[in-house]
C-alpha cells in the first residue's frame, strides 16, 4: 500500500495536535517516527486510522492515489490500515476467536470454520499463545505481553497491507519481544508489499524491526529524516541534542 | 443438566446439579438450597416480571446467571451460615425494566455478590433498587453490589444501592454506574473492520455477558434473536 500525508494539520479539543505534518510511505517500505513524549506520535496513529475524537482542518491523506480523509475506521480497516495499540483493550463477554472471526467476516473472507480454527490456531501457535485465550474475553486478564502479542495474531489473520507499530516494545519483555518481531518479520517476508510505520520513544524495537526511513518528530511535524543511522544518532544524544546537530538529516 | 419451562408459580428445591430455566409468563419462583447443597442455575426471561426468592440454608452455595429481555425482575434473597451466592442479573429492554432486589445476611461467614447488567434500549425507564442487609450481631460476612445500566437512546435509568449496614465486622461494597457505550471499544472494533452496529452489537452482548460464568451459549443464540428483532419486534 502507498500512503501519503499531505501537509496535514490536526486538531482536537481545540487544540493544534499535528501542524503541516507530511510522510510518504511507499509499498513494502519500513519506517520509524520517533520522538519524546506529547509530540503527537499516538495522535498521528489514530488520525491516519480516522478517530473521530480528531479532525482534520488542512490537508490530506491518500492512499493509492485516493483520499481516505472522509473514510471510517472501519473503512480504513477494509482497506488493509491495521493499528497495533500501544495499550489494547479488554472486552470482557466478546472472545478473541470470536472477535477475529467478527472482522474476517466482515471483510467477506471467511472460509468455514475448520479452515478458520485451524488458522487460528497455527498462528497461535507461532506466537507462543496459549490456545486456551482464544476463548477467554479479549485481553480480559491478558498481560500487556499478551495483549500485544494478541495484536500481531490479528495481523496474521487479517493480513493487513499497512501497519502501524505504536510503541509495540511497551509491556513486552525481551523473550516476547523477539517473537513478536520475528513472527512480523516473517509476515513481512511473506507479504513483500505490507508497508510499516514504527512509532516508538526507544530505538530498542528498530534492533528487531528495522526500517529503511527514520523521521523525528517534534511539535507535530517531522522536523528531522534519515535512515537508520538517525535512530542512532538519537540513541547516543537524545533529542533535542539531534535536532541540533546539522547533517544529512534535515528534513526537506 | 435439568431445563425447566416455567409458565406458573413454583418452589424449587435445587440439588448439587446445574439448571436451565426458561421463563416466559409473569410468576413467582422460590429457590431452596437446602444444607451443603451446591447449585447452578442459568435463567432466561422473556417478556415477563417475575419474582425470585432464594433461601440458601448454611454450607450452601449457589451461581445464578440470569438474562433478562424486556422484563423486570426482583429478587428476595436470605442468605444463612457459611453460604454463599454469586448473581449476574442481565437484562436488555425496549420496554419499562424496574427491579428491586434485596439481600439479607442472616448468619456469619456468609458471601453475596450480585451485579448487575442494563441495557436500556430505547427512551423508557430501566430502574435497579439494589438493597444490601446486614443485621445486627452478624460478622464476618462479604457482600459485593456492583450495578450498571448502559443507555443506548435517552432513556430514563435510575440505580439506588443501598447498603443497610447495623454490624461492623462485616466486609460491605457497592458501584453504580450508568453511562452510554464505551467509544474505546467501539472505535477498536471498528478498527478491526467491524461496522458501527455491528460493533455495538457485540459490545452490548459483552456487557450482558460480562461476569457470567456457567454455559450460556443459549444466552448468547437469545442475544442474538434480540438483537436482529424478531419475536421481540
Amino acid at each position: 500500500m502507498n500512503l501519503e500525508i499531505k501537509n496535514l494539520f490536526v486538531e482536537t479539543d481545540n487544540k493544534e495536535i499535528l501542524n503541516d505534518f507530511n510522510l510518504k510511505i511507499n509499498e513494502g517500505e519500513i519506517h520509524a517516527i520517533m520522538g519524546p513524549n506529547g509530540v503527537g506520535k499516538s495522535t498521528l496513529s489514530k488520525v491516519l486510522m480516522g478517530y473521530p475524537d480528531y479532525s482534520v482542518t488542512k490537508g490530506d491523506i491518500i492512499v493509492d492515489n485516493n483520499s481516505i480523509k472522509s473514510l471510517e475506521i472501519n473503512e480504513r480497516s477494509k482497506l488493509g490500515i491495521f493499528l497495533v495499540y500501544q495499550n489494547p483493550i479488554s472486552i470482557d463477554g466478546v472472545t478473541t476467536s470470536e472477535l477475529i472471526k467478527a472482522s474476517i467476516d466482515t471483510k467477506g473472507e471467511y472460509k468455514g470454520l475448520y479452515k478458520y480454527v485451524l488458522e487460528l490456531e497455527t498462528n497461535t501457535d507461532k506466537l507462543d499463545m496459549d490456545k486456551e485465550m482464544l476463548h477467554r474475553g479479549f485481553n480480559v486478564g491478558f498481560s500487556g505481553g499478551e495483549r500485544k502479542k494478541n495484536e500481531i495474531l490479528q495481523i496474521l489473520m487479517l493480513k493487513p497491507k499497512f501497519i502501524i507499530l505504536d510503541e509495540l516494545d511497551s509491556g513486552l519483555d525481551v523473550d516476547s519481544l523477539k517473537i513478536v518481531s520475528s513472527v512480523l518479520n516473517d509476515y513481512l517476508k511473506e507479504n513483500p508489499k505490507t508497508s510499516v510505520l514504527i512509532i516508538t520513544h526507544y530505538t530498542r524495537i528498530l534492533d528487531y524491526i528495522k526500517p529503511e526511513f527514520v523521521h523525528m518528530m517534534k511539535d507535530g511535524k517531522i522536523v528531522k529524516d534519515g535512515d537508520f543511522s538517525l535512530a542512532k544518532l538519537i540513541e547516543k544524544y537524545g533529542y533535542n541534542q539531534s535536532f541540533d546537530i546539522e547533517g544529512n538529516y534535515n528534513h526537506e | 443438566m435439568n431445563k425447566i419451562q416455567i409458565d406458573k408459580d413454583k418452589i424449587i428445591n435445587l440439588e448439587d446439579d446445574e439448571y436451565q430455566l426458561v421463563i416466559n409468563h409473569d410468576c413467582n419462583i422460590e429457590f431452596i438450597v437446602n444444607k451443603t447443597i451446591n447449585s447452578k442455575v442459568s435463567i432466561l426471561v422473556k417478556s415477563s416480571n417475575i419474582n425470585i426468592k432464594i433461601l440458601l440454608e448454611s454450607n450452601s452455595s449457589l451461581i445464578i446467571n440470569q438474562l433478562g429481555c424486556d422484563s423486570s425482575i426482583n429478587y428476595d434473597v436470605n442468605i444463612n451460615n457459611n453460604s454463599n451466592l454469586y448473581v449476574v442479573d442481565s437484562i436488555i429492554s425496549k420496554v419499562d425494566s424496574i427491579n428491586n432486589i434485596n439481600l439479607s445476611h442472616k448468619e456469619n461467614n456468609s458471601e453475596i455478590r450480585f451485579y448487575t447488567n442494563g441495557i436500556n434500549l430505547d427512551n423508557r425507564k430501566m430502574y435497579y433498587n439494589v438493597n444490601g442487609i446486614i443485621s445486627k450481631d452478624i460478622s464476618d460476612v462479604y457482600l459485593e453490589e456492583n450495578s450498571k445500566i448502559i443507555n443506548i437512546k435517552d432513556g430514563d435509568s435510575k440505580i439506588i444501592p443501598n447498603l443497610i449496614v447495623d454490624s461492623k465486622d462485616i466486609s460491605a461494597n457497592h458501584s453504580a454506574y450508568i453511562g452510554t457505550l464505551d467509544n474505546d471499544i467501539l472505535n477498536y472494533l471498528m478498527s478491526r473492520g467491524i461496522e458501527k452496529d455491528k460493533a455495538k452489537d457485540l459490545i452490548i452482548k459483552s456487557i450482558l455477558l460480562s461476569k457470567m460464568n456457567l454455559n450460556i451459549d443459549e444466552f448468547i443464540k437469545e442475544i442474538g434473536l434480540y438483537i436482529e428483532g424478531g419475536e421481540y419486534e
